[in-house]
């Protein structure tokens, strides 16, 4: 039998998670050394549709279960439907994002069917046809190095922007195949309400996008015009320990040393110059814009793509731009 | 319905290394030298919750069980000092073979001796981070896993937990008891601990059980993993979904040579009129595929 390399897709609200295609091109690699191919396992009302996504960066074959059941992550059902997939085909590696939803449908499939799982692995060896994962220990202060306990195809999940994206590859066909619900033997859990997060009273760090102030804004009602992008953006306003002691904004929102940090997959700093203590608040951020009169800011140094303008001027102009492309998308 | 239902709340030390790396010889362990215990912060946040209830009147007791050597006893300590009524120690060497499989499996005998239908636990500890504790203990328990709890309520003979999801969403979840619940960190305020009754609970009595008392023996016990060795981390070379365009020949060559890490080069200022600014940005979410569609924009 060849030896298998899947991952499970994780998505939301129709798309792809950006660590689903992180797996994909780490699967690509072992599924290479060890002599195998690549599979994804996706769940969901409908999820046909990202079989060609899959294809290009990687999945040869993409096992689709798509059920308005699935709509929601409901952990029995998902277990025991992936859980008996994983049985019939025998993969040799499952990758599971670790995330809310992979961690925990991993560990449930693991524990159920008495397969090793290695949970949170930074790295993946193949030596002598057989998988060695690492994963950080003691605080992250030192790796460990492990190998399976136990036999059965070996799970493990990995944590999102850990690998980093491969460049996709040319447009192909993955064979799909349709899988089938199990219904769980003995459910546990319920499924009760669904409240999706808020932007604008999210807690910031978790938010996605984050539009911050400083003091370059000028004044408690230009404070208007960041909050005014966010929402164009979908995303959350933050801001410089300045603008909190200003009392422009409250201290929930700060960024920085005495204030949150954050990182998400956008930062706009709209007329922050750069301080430390602020930049160590929010330079982990996977892109970042920044926004200031002054060019020799401190801020442009970190910043993705530096802009020398007026926040007043150039954030109405933003926010109409960025309406128009999601109204357009 | 009485209130005598007690709530078992795992705590556990956590280990990290202090100043430079040291591993023991053979690469298995750390050297004791660099090993230092220190507080499971994530744990306070369980057994805030446990303490919550029982001041409403809505659960009894407040067990806190440990399984570790008895460097333990100052995590027990911190969790009595904190308002726990009593602490159990599950009496395990140092150097004992255990995933964190194997410990939620010890813990869920310990637990089950004592009776226990309703645990809490942190959903990763601050050192192994792994996960697999609460989950594992709920499996042998025989009880339902609730994981990623931020707020839990008791009613009858069910329980319903909040569960935070990525981007600030939330949904909730029921099961009937006996019930794990595991919960995320930062979700409630911890009480403050003052030094005299952490000094207080240092002398306070903790009961110890040793695996043969529970039947159990340490080899015996389930494992997902077997540690082959630990190693100094190593940080892997990100990479990137694309070549940044403008890149000269030089640069792209560079960039695929040291597998997507580039050097920190010299950032260009750009200024001009808003519009074109604007079209740079735009240009920049297109390419990190930030302008998604779903909705969000409330106006």
């Amino acid at each position: 039998m060849s030896a298998s390399v899947w991952v499970f897709v994780e998505h939301a609200r129709g798309e792809l998670e950006r660590v689903t295609l992180e797996l994909l091109g780490e699967a690509r690699r072992l599924a290479r050394e060890v002599g195998g191919d690549v599979g994804a396992v996706a769940l969901g009302a409908s999820v046909a549709g990202f079989a060609e996504v899959l294809a290009r960066h990687g999945a040869e074959t993409v096992y689709a279960f798509e059920d308005p059941r699935l709509e929601r992550y409901d952990p029995d059902l998902f277990a025991a439907s992936i859980g008996s997939l994983c049985a019939s085909r025998a993969p040799t590696l499952v990758l599971f994002p670790a995330t809310t939803t992979g961690s925990d449908l991993a560990l449930r499939i693991a524990l159920e069917r008495e397969w090793p799982l290695a949970p949170r692995c930074v790295n993946f060896r193949a030596r002598d046809g057989r998988i060695e994962m690492v994963r950080p220990v003691a605080g992250e202060k030192a790796h460990e190095v492990v190998a399976p306990a136990r036999p059965g195809p070996v799970l493990a999940t990995v944590p999102p922007d850990v690998i980093g994206i491969e460049p996709p590859g040319a447009p192909r066909a993955a064979t799909l195949v349709r899988g089938e619900l199990v219904a769980p033997e003995r459910p546990t859990v319920t499924l009760g309400d669904f409240l999706p997060g808020n932007p604008r009273t999210l807690d910031l760090s978790e938010a996605e996008v984050v539009v911050a102030a400083g003091r370059g804004v000028g004044s408690k009602e230009n404070i208007r015009l960041v909050e005014d992008l966010a929402a164009a953006l979908g995303g959350s306003v933050g801001c410089t320990r300045v603008v909190v002691d200003l009392g422009w904004l409250p201290r929930e929102r700060q960024v920085g040393q005495t204030g949150r940090t954050v990182r998400p997959r956008l930062y706009v700093a709209c007329g922050i110059s750069g301080a430390t203590q602020h930049t160590i608040g929010m330079k982990e951020s996977a892109a970042i814009v920044a926004i200031n009169t002054d060019p020799g800011a401190p801020i442009f140094r970190i910043a993705d793509l530096a802009l020398q303008a007026d926040v007043t001027e150039l954030l109405p102009e933003l926010a109409a731009r960025c309406r128009e492309a999601r109204r357009g998308s | 319905m009485t209130v005598a239902r007690e709530i078992f709340v795992c705590v556990k030390a956590a280990v990290t290394v202090a100043g430079m790396l040291k591993l023991a010889p053979g690469d298995a362990a750390l050297d004791p030298s660099c090993r230092r215990v220190v507080r499971n912060e994530a744990d306070a946040f369980a057994l805030e919750a446990a303490l919550a209830l029982r001041e409403r009147g809505e659960a009894g007791r407040v067990v806190c069980v440990l399984a570790g050597p008895d460097t333990g006893g100052e995590a027990l300590a911190l969790a009595l000092a904190m308002g726990a009524d009593r602490a159990v120690r599950i009496d395990v060497p140092e150097d004992a073979p255990l995933d964190p499989a194997a410990t939620g499996a010890l813990l869920a005998t310990a637990l089950r001796r004592l009776g226990a239908r309703l645990v809490f636990a942190a959903q990763r500890s601050d050192d192994g981070r792994s996960g697999v504790v609460p989950a594992a203990l709920a499996h042998h328990l025989g009880a339902a896993y609730l994981s990623n709890a931020a707020a839990v309520r008791l009613d009858g003979d069910g329980v319903e937990i909040e569960r935070k999801l990525e981007r600030g969403d939330r949904e909730t979840w029921t099961a009937a008891l006996p019930a794990v619940v595991a919960f995320e960190p930062g979700v409630n305020v911890p009480r403050y601990v003052s030094v005299a009754s952490l000094v207080l609970a240092r002398r306070a009595p903790q009961e110890t059980v040793s695996p043969e008392d529970l039947g159990v023996t340490l080899e015996g016990l389930p494992r997902l993993t077997t540690r082959l060795r630990l190693a100094a981390p190593r940080v892997r070379p990100k990479k990137l979904g694309a070549m940044a365009a403008g890149q000269s020949t030089a640069e792209r060559l560079s960039q695929i040579m040291s597998g997507g890490v580039t050097a920190k080069k010299e950032k260009k200022v750009l200024k001009g009129a808003p519009a074109d600014l604007a079209a740079e940005v735009l240009r920049l979410l297109r390419e990190r595929n930030l302008l998604g569609g779903s909705g969000g924009d409330a106006s």
